[in-house]
Order: C-alpha cells, then sequence, then structure tokens
C-alpha cells in the first residue's frame, strides 16, 4: 500500500525502464517537489508578511528578499523536470509533415545543444557562486549570503545538462508520458 | 560585418532555429550569446552566465509568475471550473446555444483566477465538452467556443502576458491588470454574441435546455461566490496598495488552495500534480525569459533598434499606422509562435520605437493602451490556423470532431476578435477608462 502510493506519488510508471534513466526522473522528480515546497513557503512568508503589516503594522523583516531568493531556488529546481517532461516551447508548424526519422533528429540535436548549454551555466554558476562567496554577498535586511542560492543552481544546470544528454542518446518518453 | 548587419542577420537566424524546432528560450541564447561575442568577444558573454541566471530567477516582480501559476493550477484542479460552468449554464441555457454561452461565460470566470490561456481551455473544456455534447450541440460550436472562450484566460487579469509586458515596459502591473478587464469584458460579450448569431445561421448546432429557477440559481451561485471573492481581494488589494502582486498571488494561491482543501478534501497526490503542473509551466517560462535576456542585450548592442525608429521617423508615418502596421505582424507571428516568446522577442525593438512618436497620448497611457492591443492580438494567435494552441488543446479532448470542423467553429470567434480589436485601436478611451476613473 505505501509503495503504491509513493509509485503513485512520483508517477514511477511513466519511468523508463534503464537504470540511468529511472535515476535522471526520480531525481528531477524530488527536486521539482522540493521546488514546489520552496514556492509554498513563499506564499506562507508573504501570507504572515501581510497579516503581520495589516494587523499589526509590523511586516515580517527581510520578506522580500526570503521571497527573491526562494523563487530563484524554486525554479532552479523545476529546470530539469520541465526538459523531462518536454515542456518546453518549440515551433512544431514547419516541422508538422515531417517524418519520424528527421523529428527524431532534429529532437536529438536540440537536446545536445541544450546539454552543452546546460553544462556551460552549471559551471559558470560555480564560477558566479565563488565569486559571491569571496565578495561576501548579502541581502540587506537578513544578511542571508547569496553564494547559498548557487548550490541549487549549480546541481539543477548539471541535472538538466545530464538529463538533455540523456534524452539526446534515448530520446523523449513521450508515448507514456502525459 | 558590422554591429547592425549583424543584428539584421539575426532574426533570420533565429527562425531557422525555430523552424527545426530548437526549443525557442535556447534558440533566443544561442543567437543572443553568438552575437553578442561577435561584438564584444567571449569574455564578456561568459561573464554574464556566471550570474545571470540567478538575477532574472530571483527578480522580485517576476516571482509573481510561479505564484500565479500555483493559484490557477489550484483552482484547475479544484473542480472550481465544474461549479462555474454549472451555474453559468442554469442562467443562459435555457437560451439558443445558451450552453455554449455559458461555457464562454464560465471561462470568463476562470480566467479571472487563472493567468494562462492553455490552462483555462483545458481545464474548461474538460468540464464543458461532455456536456455541450451530450445535450446535442455540434462539435464545430462546442469546440470552437471552447478554444475562443480559453484565451479568456489570458485576456482577463491575472495575465502571465501582461506581467511580462509591463516587466519589459516598466509599467504598473495593477495599472495593466485595470485596464485589460474592460477589453476582457467585451471579448467575452463579443463571443457570446457570437455564439448567438452562429445559432441562428445554423439551427439544431446549440439546442435550448430547461429554464432554471432563481431559487436554484441562487443555490448554485452559493459555490461560485468564493471564485469572485478571491478575484476582487487579489486584484482590489493590488489596485488599493494592500500588497503588491507578488503577495497578491501569495494571497490567491492560499484563498484558492484552502477552499480546494475545505471543499474538495485535496489529497497529497493531488497536492503534488499541482506542484508538477506549476514547475513544468514555470520552468518553462523561465527558460524562455533567459533566452530572452541574453537575446535583448545583445540586440541592444547592436543598435538596430535605434535605426529603425530613424527609418520611421524619416518616413514620417502617422503613428497609428505604425501600431497597425506591428500588430499587423503579431496577427502573422502569432499564427506561428508562442505568445510569451513573441513579446518578448518583439516588444525591445518595437516599443523604443513607438516611445518616440507623438499619439497625442501621455506617454504612460499610450504604452498601456498598446499592451493591450497587443495582448489581445497576440491571444487571437491562439485560435488562428494553422498552430492555434487552444484548438489543438480542445480538439483532443474532443476525439469525434474533426480538426476541420473545429476551426470552422471558431471563424465566428476570429470574426468577433477583429471587430474588438478595430474597435480598441480607434478608440484608445475605451481600454484607458477604468486606469483614468481609478487611478
Amino acid at each position: 500500500m505505501k509503495n503504491n502510493f509513493k509509485a503513485h506519488l512520483l508517477q514511477l510508471k511513466a519511468y523508463p525502464d534503464n537504470i540511468l534513466g529511472y535515476t535522471l526522473f526520480l531525481c528531477s522528480n524530488y527536486l521539482a517537489i522540493f521546488g514546489g515546497l520552496v514556492l509554498l513557503s513563499i506564499v506562507l512568508i508573504n501570507f504572515l508578511s501581510i497579516i503581520g503589516r495589516i494587523l499589526f503594522s509590523n511586516p515580517l523583516v527581510g520578506d522580500f528578499e526570503l521571497v527573491e531568493m526562494g523563487c530563484a531556488v524554486a525554479i532552479f529546481c523545476f529546470l530539469p523536470l520541465c526538459h523531462l517532461r518536454r515542456g518546453n516551447v518549440t515551433v512544431d508548424f514547419f516541422t508538422m509533415y515531417c517524418s519520424k526519422k528527421y523529428l527524431d533528429a532534429f529532437d536529438t540535436f536540440a537536446s545536445l545543444l541544450f546539454a552543452v548549454v546546460a553544462g556551460i551555466f552549471s559551471w559558470q554558476m560555480v564560477l558566479g557562486g565563488i565569486d559571491m562567496f569571496q565578495y561576501n554577498e548579502e541581502t540587506m535586511m537578513l544578511g542571508l549570503p547569496v553564494w547559498i542560492a548557487f548550490v541549487p543552481g549549480v546541481f539543477s544546470f548539471l541535472l538538466l545538462s545530464l538529463a538533455c544528454f540523456y534524452t539526446s542518446v534515448m530520446g523523449f518518453e513521450k508515448e507514456r508520458l502525459k | 560585418m558590422d554591429r547592425f548587419q549583424l543584428g539584421v542577420i539575426a532574426f533570420p537566424i533565429l527562425f531557422i532555429f525555430l523552424t527545426i524546432r530548437i526549443p525557442i528560450g535556447l534558440a533566443m541564447l544561442l543567437v543572443g550569446t553568438s552575437g553578442t561575442a561577435l561584438i564584444a568577444g567571449w569574455l564578456p558573454v561568459v561573464a554574464q552566465m556566471k550570474t545571470s541566471a540567478w538575477h532574472l530567477f530571483s527578480n522580485y516582480s517576476l516571482s509573481v509568475i510561479p505564484l500565479f501559476l500555483l493559484m490557477g493550477n489550484f483552482a484547475s484542479r479544484a473542480g472550481m471550473s465544474f461549479s462555474l460552468f454549472r451555474f453559468a449554464s442554469a442562467c443562459l441555457g435555457h437560451r439558443k446555444g445558451g450552453v455554449a454561452m455559458a461555457a464562454v461565460g464560465a471561462c470568463a470566470g476562470f480566467g479571472a483566477i487563472c493567468g494562462s490561456s492553455l490552462a483555462t481551455a483545458a481545464t474548461m473544456g474538460k468540464v464543458a465538452l461532455p456536456e455541450l455534447r451530450r445535450l446535442g450541440y455540434s462539435g464545430s460550436l462546442s469546440t470552437g467556443a471552447l478554444a475562443a472562450g480559453g484565451t479568456l484566460g489570458i485576456l482577463i487579469p491575472p495575465s502571465v502576458i501582461l506581467i511580462v509586458y509591463s516587466i519589459l515596459t516598466e509599467q504598473n502591473i495593477a495599472k495593466m491588470f485595470l485596464a485589460a478587464f474592460i477589453p476582457g469584458i467585451l471579448a467575452a460579450l463579443g463571443y457570446i454574441f457570437a455564439i448567438a448569431i452562429f445559432v441562428r445561421v445554423y439551427p439544431h448546432t446549440g439546442p435550448k435546455t430547461n429554464f432554471v429557477n432563481w431559487r436554484e440559481r441562487l443555490v448554485l451561485f452559493k459555490e461560485i461566490w468564493h471564485v469572485i471573492f478571491i478575484f476582487l481581494l487579489v486584484i482590489g488589494g493590488i489596485y488599493l496598495g494592500w500588497f503588491t502582486p507578488t503577495e497578491g498571488a501569495s494571497v490567491g494561491a492560499a484563498g484558492v488552495a484552502i477552499i480546494a482543501f475545505l471543499t474538495k478534501g485535496f489529497s497529497i497526490s493531488e497536492l503534488i500534480q499541482v506542484i508538477h503542473d506549476t514547475a513544468i509551466t514555470s520552468a518553462m517560462i523561465f527558460i524562455v525569459l533567459l533566452g530572452a535576456e541574453f537575446f535583448n542585450s545583445f540586440i541592444a548592442l547592436t543598435r538596430i533598434t535605434n535605426e529603425l525608429a530613424e527609418v520611421v521617423m524619416y518616413y514620417k508615418f502617422s503613428p497609428y499606422t505604425v501600431v497597425a502596421i506591428i500588430l499587423v505582424v503579431y496577427f502573422f507571428l502569432g499564427c506561428l509562435m508562442d505568445s510569451l516568446a513573441m513579446i518578448l522577442l518583439t516588444i525591445p525593438v518595437f516599443f523604443p520605437i513607438l516611445m518616440q512618436l507623438d499619439f497625442g497620448l501621455p506617454s504612460e497611457d499610450m504604452a498601456i493602451w498598446f499592451g493591450i492591443l497587443t495582448l489581445v492580438v497576440v491571444e487571437v494567435g491562439l485560435i488562428t490556423p494553422p498552430v492555434g494552441l487552444n484548438v489543438f488543446i480542445i480538439n483532443k479532448l474532443a476525439r469525434d470532431v474533426p480538426m476541420s470542423e473545429t476551426f470552422f467553429g471558431v471563424i465566428p470567434f476570429l470574426l468577433s476578435d477583429f471587430l474588438r480589436i478595430l474597435f480598441l485601436f480607434c478608440f484608445p478611451g475605451v481600454t484607458l477608462f477604468l486606469v483614468h476613473l481609478l487611478w
């Protein structure tokens, strides 16, 4: 029962059979759920801040920066799942009547490009994070170190890059996924 | 090759990338980075990559987007679409074509808590389509009405496209939302009118149902009052300055979530579904935004906007002609492209040009008026062939209706759209009325 529930929760049925794909899907899924929880906490923070401001004229200190940081972390966490679920916007008009062979070739090419770009982003964000760390970049009110947000960022772009490599080799799981 | 030429050839290259199905955000990023690198070398490009994603994703104004999406997704899963549709068909069903009108009305109501057209079309389609077919509504009318009704999702605030437009052009989001209100209502009324004409031209496509008395309507209204309440709270609160748009979106998301838990007993797996939907759409939007960031900083380097503006000034086109030309370009682009990408791609080029022209309006009014016109034209692209996304979504839900029939059903709504665009174009005062009245 418990296992069924978990399988349902993470939509395990829709995962590829091979171990690499399975792991990638699982990681992206957990990451996205984590991002969703961060987003829900932003809702909570805003809620508390408004209540504090209106009822007690005493807003939550640093709510803006918490929202900003939380939002960035949430979006980072959403990236890999979006690619694996084929969420990216493409223009399908010109290739509507292409045969599957060409479509697969285009997808492979796009995935490969995406993998390289995401990889570069991940690498550059490591450097960016180190910069932030060295310059002691902190948020205004709470003094939170900014480099913390770069950790999930780097990880997400890395996972995105791996996911893109995976789809460039194995293709998308399009039939089984909605 | 000088900067200007680079800027000019960047657009065809971008379109070639798009035609071979490279995701829009990625294509903009590739062209943008390569272009900047050719002008200024790779060093600044790579340096920009270090922190640009962080700066963009942590932009306070943009944080409103995932929160509004969260709110819309909670609403989709909470069965609010169903209550809205039931109430609307109790009020309108006894007329000819009334249930289709009700579907449009319900779309408008749902659009008031959902900022995306595709989500509105998909959600309302699932609810209303089986009912319309069961009552004997023709395939073309029922799918056409729902595809068109779905576009009310972005027309009626909150609206993701409007948020992005306000950020790009540095306008006040609350004012934009307020300005979109009357055109949105006009759109819903226009669609209802289009249905009324359609069922007179083609009788038997939209049969009547029984009259529902006022007492029962009141009972059904009790199930939708909270939708109206949340809409008024969110938009009113933002407008009155109780909270920022981001906080307003949070209030809305929390409100819809609480109602969902109370009325439907939300389960954990449904919550995960909501998170998944939000995750995929948010990431999709932010990848396009990230690509646009790089593309637009390249376009700024090429100074192509200034050159274009000089051409426009030199030939002394009338400002309204320029807007008309831009709208026609949008219409054709909208037939092929995603609306968000289109806005991100063109507004940084077109908007500065328009700002230099004299419309006889204060520049802020002009920005609001143009933004609403853009929104309306972009929304038309969702139901025009060959790639009207709303049409595809609804058609997928109605398996027994051929695509040609759906596109035929969309025609009356397209005509209503054109009339409305013309009306809004000729009378900027209609769009600006609420803004001037309340600000």
